[in-house]
C-alpha cells in the first residue's frame, strides 16, 4: 500500500501547492512542468495523468484554485451585510485586499507585468470578466435580482481590477473609507440605473 | 538636415514596419524588409534609428499608441455634451483598435513588445485622457475642481477599460454604447450634479 501513488485528488492538490510555490520562487516564465512535478514529489508520467494538457492546464488549475479562495474570502466579508450598499463596499474592500496582499500576483505585476498585464487587458480579459461576473454575481443576489447582479458583477471587477493597476489619488480600495466613497458616488448609482436598464 | 524633415523619415520608416510586421509578421519583419516597405535605405534607418530592428519594434509601439490617442482626441474635440464625448471617444477607440492590425499581429506574436507602452505610458495616458475630460465636467455642472479630477480620474479608468476589453458590450452598437455610458460610466456623475 504505502508504494502507491496518492489518490487523484489530492496528486491535484499536491501539484497546485507546488506550482504556487515554483511560481513564488521563481515567477512565470521559468516555471517548467519538470519544475513542479519535482516540487509536487511527483513522476512527470503521474503529474501528467493528473493534468493530461500539461503546463498550461496546471496553471489553470492554480487560477481556479486562487478564484474559489477569492470567492471564500468574498462570501465571508460580504455575508454580514444587510443592504446592497454594505455589500459592495464590503465585497470591493474584501476583493482588493485579497488581491493586493496576493504574494504571488505581486511578484509576478512587479516582474513580469507584461504576462498579467496582457492577461488583464484585450481578449483575455473579456474572458476573465466573463467568469468573474459568473462567479462573483451569485454573492449579490440577496439583494439584486439575476440579469442586474450579472451586469453589476462585472461591472465592479472591472472597477476594481482599473483602480488596482492604475492607482488613483483618493481611490485606494484596500482603504474602508475610500472604497465606500467609490461605492457612493459611482457603484450604487451606476447600480440603479443598469436595474432600471435591464428591467426595460 | 532639419527637424520636419527628420521627423517626416521617421515617419516614412515606422509606417514601411507597420507593413512590412502585417505582411509577414514580427518575427519574420528584418530591416531590408523595412527597409524595401518604406524606401529607405538601410544606412538611413540606421541613421535614425541606431538600434536597429529592436528600437524599430520598440519605437513603432510608441508611435501607434501616440497616434490612436490623437486620433481619439480629434474625434471628440468638438462633441457637445459629456454623454456625446464619452460615446464617441468609446466607439471611434473601439473601431482604431480592432482596425490596428499590427496590434493583433504583436498580441499574439510577441505581447511582450507592448511592456514599454503598457507599464511605462499607462498612468501618463490615463491622466491625459482625465485631463481632456475635466473641462467637459466642469461644463456638465460640477463646480468643485477637486470632484470633477475625481469624476475624470473614474471616467478615464472606466474609458481605458472597456476600449481595451469591451467585454459583453457591442461597442459597434450606438444603443449599447449609449445605455453602457448612461449606467456604468455617467450615472454616479448625473447623481452628483444635481
Amino acid at each position: 500500500m504505502r508504494t502507491q501513488e496518492p489518490a487523484s485528488a489530492t496528486i491535484r492538490d499536491r501539484v497546485v501547492d507546488a506550482s504556487r510555490s515554483c511560481l513564488a520562487a521563481q515567477g512565470l516564465r521559468r516555471t517548467t512542468v519538470d519544475d513542479i512535478a519535482a516540487a509536487a514529489g511527483v513522476s512527470r508520467a503521474t503529474l501528467y495523468r493528473a493534468f493530461p494538457g500539461g503546463r498550461e492546464t496546471i496553471l489553470g488549475a492554480v487560477v481556479a484554485t486562487e478564484r474559489e479562495a477569492l470567492v471564500v474570502a468574498l462570501r465571508a466579508a460580504m455575508s454580514p451585510a444587510t443592504s446592497l450598499r454594505d455589500e459592495l463596499v464590503a465585497g470591493i474592500l474584501a476583493a482588493a485586499r485579497w488581491l493586493s496582499d496576493h504574494a504571488i500576483l505581486q511578484r509576478l505585476m512587479f516582474e513580469e507585468p507584461v504576462e498579467v498585464l496582457t492577461h488583464l487587458e484585450f481578449e483575455s480579459m473579456d474572458a476573465t470578466l466573463a467568469v468573474a461576473a459568473d462567479t462573483f454575481a451569485p454573492l449579490l443576489s440577496a439583494h439584486l435580482e439575476a440579469p442586474a447582479a450579472l451586469r453589476a458583477a462585472e461591472w465592479v471587477t472591472r472597477i476594481t481590477v482599473s483602480y488596482l493597476l492604475f492607482p488613483a489619488d483618493g481611490v485606494d480600495l484596500t482603504d474602508p473609507d475610500e472604497a465606500a466613497t467609490l461605492v457612493d458616488r459611482h457603484v450604487l448609482p451606476g447600480v440603479e440605473a443598469l436595474r432600471e436598464d435591464v428591467r426595460q | 538636415m532639419n527637424q520636419a524633415y527628420h521627423a517626416g523619415v521617421r515617419r516614412r520608416i515606422l509606417e514601411g514596419t507597420n507593413r512590412a510586421i502585417c505582411a509577414s509578421g514580427v518575427r519574420r519583419t528584418s530591416v531590408e524588409d523595412v527597409a524595401r516597405e518604406s524606401g529607405c535605405s538601410r544606412a538611413t534607418i540606421y541613421r535614425h534609428f541606431p538600434g536597429g530592428r529592436d528600437e524599430l519594434l520598440d519605437e513603432l509601439v510608441a508611435y501607434e499608441h501616440q497616434r490612436f490617442f490623437l486620433r481619439l482626441s480629434q474625434a471628440v474635440e468638438d462633441a457637445a455634451s459629456l454623454a456625446e464625448v464619452v460615446e464617441r471617444g468609446l466607439v471611434v477607440a473601439h473601431r482604431a483598435l480592432a482596425e490596428l492590425d499590427v496590434l493583433q499581429i504583436v498580441l499574439r506574436e510577441q505581447p511582450e513588445l507592448l511592456e514599454p507602452t503598457l507599464v511605462r505610458a499607462s498612468r501618463p495616458t490615463l491622466e491625459l485622457v482625465a485631463d481632456f475630460l475635466v473641462p467637459f465636467l466642469v461644463a456638465h455642472g460640477i463646480d468643485d475642481p477637486a470632484l470633477a479630477e475625481e469624476h475624470a480620474g473614474f471616467l478615464a479608468h472606466m474609458v481605458l477599460s472597456y476600449i481595451a476589453s469591451p467585454g459583453r458590450w457591442d461597442l459597434d452598437d450606438p444603443d449599447q454604447v449609449s445605455r453602457l455610458v448612461r449606467c456604468e460610466l455617467l450615472a454616479g456623475i448625473e447623481a452628483g450634479a444635481r
